[in-house]
């Protein structure tokens, strides 16, 4: 581990030293009009002796020799830029790209890292998704959703119908680092995982990394997804509203103190439980049920001088079940109230700072918390009966630092730090109960610390070969165990041709906070812990190589990649463990550890991907292929035999296209298929027994059935497979523009398996025969949406 | 909360569409014995019931199961034999009289004509001596609660124990009201260990006496295993894994058991 930082710090010195001989042109390069900031605009000298790419910021650095260059911007979806510069000393140029949109009123910022040619990034498995794609392609309910959107790529699966939570090479949605301007959501999905938090409308950017991870990133195994929000229209006020079948949403962004800052604001909420409350009250005499979920989205930022800037942000978001009971008798009254809600909250606070021409520096404050909280009251003839309070949840507090050294044209250095404090509260229990005179006041928590400390640098070696390399020291201390652990990374990039490169990466993995959940799908009673000296960190090796060809003329990329990952440390729950008893605790059940209920063992993924890509043009769009084996063993589990991952799914297909008919009409569609979840079935059936006989002799007790089971998960469920599409048409007006949206979920209504079930043949004979029994959620679900946005 | 969630889902689910899949290849498993039963140790009347097992797709009624009216069911015991007699009127299979459990273990062994021979060996559990009772109740209009602490000496052995509770009739029927809870002093071996429980005494409408009763028994470890993996046993939820349940039985499935009671009549 020592020769890895010294190594690291002798090239650092090499670097400091040869970075002597040049100048420094830098500066910003940012959309003309709304002045958003571009990420990954590759800049570059006309004789391509020179060339780098803007930061996470649109910050960029180019050292060139004094003399007379013309340097070159280029984005996609943007036009080109070229400047004349003379460089004597360290020079600052910011500049403005114009985009080349021809969409009526779109000020959307279209362009992104990765949409350089794939054969030129050095990075692989990795995927950036247009916002603009994200808005197009049709959506359940009419709800946009960048997590579903991502299940439509290669290498990344959805666990069942309808649901957001992403299975990448073989990992669960516990193992994926969802990040939001720095901060970790915890908890992505609303609805049991059928809309996800993010529907795109105050996002910049979206960035999915499967593998090759850069040292940058740690703590979950199977990928990362990065977000940043948009800063916001420095020139002008715009909004945006929108009105869908399931909730209505509004953005409203423009800039503040003569543009030296700018601020962007977003909300949706459903709204069906608000329309037919009323009528419901009326209806049962005060009595009523509801559901209902919002998010809020805010963000501002200042730029202090040349030097510095200051961005606050924050995402708040909640899902909400009510139940109210009135009951009235003669003279008697009886109330009770039921919240049932659970919610993300995060923050961050950066500083960009360019510390000189060469090192930028961000510092970021980060806030992230996540919990469950019920509350269930009764009175009868206005005095208190009983009241229950149960919550759980994590809450972080983050430090991170980050350098951006642009040592020369050829290395770009990037190093940091980030620390967190988390607090885990599996149950807090208030329980209040005046009937029996029963009280509790019960907290479980837990405090730990873990942090990441990297160096890494993007090393062009030569024409044909760069290089991504670097290395994570991560460490997590909990109830006085630490565990350490280094990370090496690596990748690989050559190219044969100028537009054909082969790619190679590795990757070592860390995760020290486990999501249990006994369930297969995602509830928000999934309950966040920390590794323990009983429960060890996961950890991960994974193995990739590939291929990555441009075809310039026709605009299409074309990327194949193999991996190999293996996962040690996962952990499982033993067979009969219960987490019910834990959450229960409130009425005075035993308290189980979490701990004991836990097994741990291993996984091995490995399979190969293939994507095809059009990102300009009148049709836009991609075909992904996934074809993967993902398996786990572990010593207590199905007889210590290996078996079949749940989400196991050998053939994955996505096909998704955007043709723009004409300038003001869209058309979309998308057709997915899956090859069936693994699941365990029962095989025989036999009758429990009460253990037990009273004094005068009888045995008496409950008797009910007991099951045989096949091996674990070695059913196969029926292949998923389902077509959406989607149109829109857009009318300009007065002060914006006007969308109607029409699409259709699920279009030839196909009965795909939501999960199987054992049952009479005649639903209400219980006595009839015994059958196999698919249920399936959603048939064809049309929908529509309004928008209107407004410059 | 859970429950909660997964019964939601499960509503939302009953609006949804059922398909019957027809011809779908499902391995088959062989036919099984099943056995459970328990011996109470210083007890006069033991009993064993023994079933058939059936495939998951059969025709008969889910709920109803064959009872095997002929094998032959012996428990031993340090060399003495004690041949159980099948009764038709319970369908178990029963012995009337003090079973010693000799060397601290016994072997059960059920032979059928069919499905083969079961057996079963399982050890004495921790004598159940040196405990104290506190008894509390609380008067109600519509019922009596009583609070049960019973509180066991310190042990270095690992000891298994089950509460539960019923009711005796004046016409002398019983039935149990309270589910079995279960407890071991695992993790507080050398220690004291409480088991603290509450039961119910609903008023008799008809005027009618009750008896209250609380069993505390000392159980075998596959007993106390079996009956806590039924705490959390929902094989119907399609969301959660399924569990085998645990199966002390050689060639046949189910729990033998040997447990060591005391009743005490709470009114």
């Amino acid at each position: 581990m020592n020769k890895f930082f010294l190594a690291s710090l002798a090239v650092f010195a090499t670097l400091a030293l040869s970075a002597q001989e040049t100048f420094t042109l830098s500066g910003y390069v940012q959309e003309s009009g709304s002045k958003e900031l571009l990420l990954g605009v590759t800049i570059y000298t006309e004789d391509k002796s020179a060339g780098t790419v803007s930061n996470n910021f649109g910050y960029y650095a180019l050292k060139l020799p004094a003399g007379t260059h013309t340097v070159v911007y280029n984005f996609i979806g943007y036009q080109s830029v070229k400047k004349q510069v003379t460089i004597a000393k360290d020079e600052v140029l910011n500049i403005d790209l114009v985009s080349t949109n021809n969409e009526i009123g779109e000020v959307v910022v279209k362009g992104s890292r990765t949409q350089q040619k794939v054969s030129e990034e050095v990075q692989m498995s990795t995927i950036e998704v247009p916002i603009k794609t994200i808005k197009e392609i049709p959506a359940f309910m009419g709800e946009k959703d960048v997590l579903k959107v991502l299940q439509l790529m290669p290498g990344v699966q959805s666990g069942s119908e309808g649901q957001s939570g992403l299975y990448v090479r073989g990992g669960g949605p516990d193992q994926n680092l969802i990040i939001l301007d720095g901060a970790t959501v915890y908890n992505a999905q609303h609805l049991f995982g059928f809309f996800s938090l993010f529907n795109g409308d105050a996002l910049r950017s979206v960035e999915l990394i499967k593998g090759g991870f850069p040292a940058e990133y740690g703590g979950r195994l199977s990928s990362v997804i990065d977000m940043n929000m948009k800063d916001g229209n420095k020139e002008k006020y715009t909004g945006e509203l929108g009105i869908g079948v399931i909730s209505s949403k509004g953005v409203l962004e423009g800039p503040f103190a003569k543009g030296k800052g700018s601020f962007i604001v977003s909300g949706r909420r459903t709204y069906i439980d608000a329309l037919t409350q009323p009528i419901i009250l009326a209806l049962n005499n005060g009595s009523g049920a509801g559901y209902y979920f919002y998010d809020f989205n805010a963000k501002a930022n200042y730029k202090i001088n040349d030097k510095n800037r200051v961005y606050l942000s924050g995402y708040f978001g909640r899902d909400k079940f009510y139940v109210n009971l009135n009951e009235s008798f003669e003279s008697q009254s009886y109330k009770s109230k039921v919240n049932f809600g659970w919610g993300n909250a995060t923050s961050t606070a950066r500083w960009n700072h360019i510390v000189n021409p060469e090192l930028f520096s961000n510092t970021s404050l980060i806030y992230s918390f996540y919990e469950l909280a019920i509350k269930a009251e009764e009175e009868e003839n206005g005095s208190p009966l009983f009241s229950l309070q149960y919550g759980s949840g994590i809450r972080d507090f983050s430090l991170k630092q980050d350098f951006d050294w642009y040592a020369n044209n050829n290395h770009k250095v990037k190093f940091g730090l980030l620390a967190t404090h988390h607090t885990f509260t599996p149950d807090a229990v208030v329980l209040k109960d005046a009937v029996f005179g029963e009280n509790l006041n019960r907290k479980t928590e837990y405090k730990s610390v873990e942090s990441g400390l990297y160096i890494q640098d993007e090393w062009k070696i030569s024409k044909r070969m760069k290089t991504l390399m670097g290395v994570r020291l991560s460490t997590f201390t909990s109830n006085s165990k630490t565990y350490v652990n280094p990370e090496p990374r690596i990748a690989l990039s050559y190219k044969l041709q100028s537009d054909l490169a082969v790619k190679a990466s590795y990757a070592t993995m860390n995760q020290y906070v486990h999501l249990l959940s006994t369930s297969g799908v995602g509830l928000p009673t999934d309950l966040w812990v920390p590794a323990t000296e009983k429960v060890k960190p996961q950890n991960s090796q994974q193995v990739a190589v590939g291929l990555a060809k441009d075809f310039e003329k026709q605009n299409f990329s074309l990327t194949v990649e193999g991996y190999y990952k293996t996962m040690n440390h996962i952990i499982g729950y033993k067979e009969g463990a219960s987490f019910l008893a834990i959450q229960d605790g409130a009425d005075g059940a035993e308290s189980i550890s979490w701990e004991d209920n836990i097994t741990s063992g291993n996984g091995l993924s490995y399979g190969g991907e293939v994507l095809l890509q059009r990102k300009q043009g009148k049709l836009t769009g991609w075909v992904g292929y996934t074809l993967s084996w993902t398996t786990q063993q572990f010593d207590e589990l199905n007889n210590g035999e290996k078996f079949y991952a749940r989400y196991d799914r050998r053939h994955d297909i996505s096909v998704v296209g955007v043709y723009e008919l004409r300038d003001n009409i869209t058309l979309s569609a998308t057709w997915v298929y899956g090859t069936g979840n693994a699941i365990t079935l029962p095989l025989s059936t036999y009758e429990l027994g009460s253990l037990g006989s009273n004094q005068y002799g009888e045995q008496f007790g409950f008797y009910r059935n007991g099951n045989e089971y096949s091996s674990r998960n070695d059913f196969r469920m029926r292949a998923y497979h389902r077509a959406d599409i989607g149109v829109q048409v857009s009318k300009e007006k007065k002060r914006g523009v006007r969308t109607w949206e029409f699409s259709a979920y699920n279009l030839y209504n196909r009965k795909n398996p939501f999960y199987y079930t054992i049952g009479p043949e005649e639903r209400f004979n219980p006595d009839s025969k015994q059958v196999l029994k698919q249920i399936s959620l959603f048939p064809i679900l049309p929908s529509v949406s309004w928008n209107y946005k407004f410059n | 909360m859970n429950k909660l969630l997964i019964y939601t889902i499960l509503v939302i689910s009953l609006f949804s569409c059922q398909t019957v899949l027809d011809n779908v290849p499902v391995p088959e498993i062989p036919q099984k014995a099943v056995v459970f039963g328990s011996i109470e140790e210083g007890g006069t009347f033991h009993t064993l019931r023994v079933t058939k097992s059936k495939p998951i797709f059969s025709n008969s009624p889910s709920n109803e199961f064959e009872v095997i009216p002929n094998a032959a069911v012996t428990v031993t015991s340090g060399g003495n034999e004690y041949v159980y007699v099948f009764n038709s009127a319970s369908q178990n299979y029963e012995y009337r009289g003090v079973i010693d459990i000799i060397s601290g273990e016994a072997s059960l062994k059920v032979e059928t004509p069919t499905l083969g021979t079961l057996t079963s060996t399982v050890s004495a559990p921790a004598a159940l001596d040196g405990y104290t009772l506190l008894v509390d109740s609380t008067e109600r209009s519509f019922e009596k609660e009583y609070a049960v602490q019973f509180t066991l000496p310190a042990s270095s052995n690992p000891a298994y124990y089950r509460i539960d509770g019923y009711v005796a009739y004046a016409s002398d029927t019983f039935s149990s009201y309270s589910s079995n809870e279960y407890h071991t002093n695992e993790d507080v071996l050398d220690k004291e260990l409480k088991i603290k429980t509450s039961f119910y005494n609903l008023s008799n409408e008809d005027g009618g006496s009750t008896d209250l009763y609380v069993r505390l028994s000392s159980i075998s470890e596959d007993h106390y295993t079996y009956g806590k993996a039924l705490v959390g046993y929902e094989p119907d939820n399609p969301f959660s894994e399924p569990t085998p349940l645990p199966n002390n039985v050689e060639g046949g499935l189910g729990i033998f058991g040997i447990s060591r009671s005391v009743v005490i009549k709470l009114n």
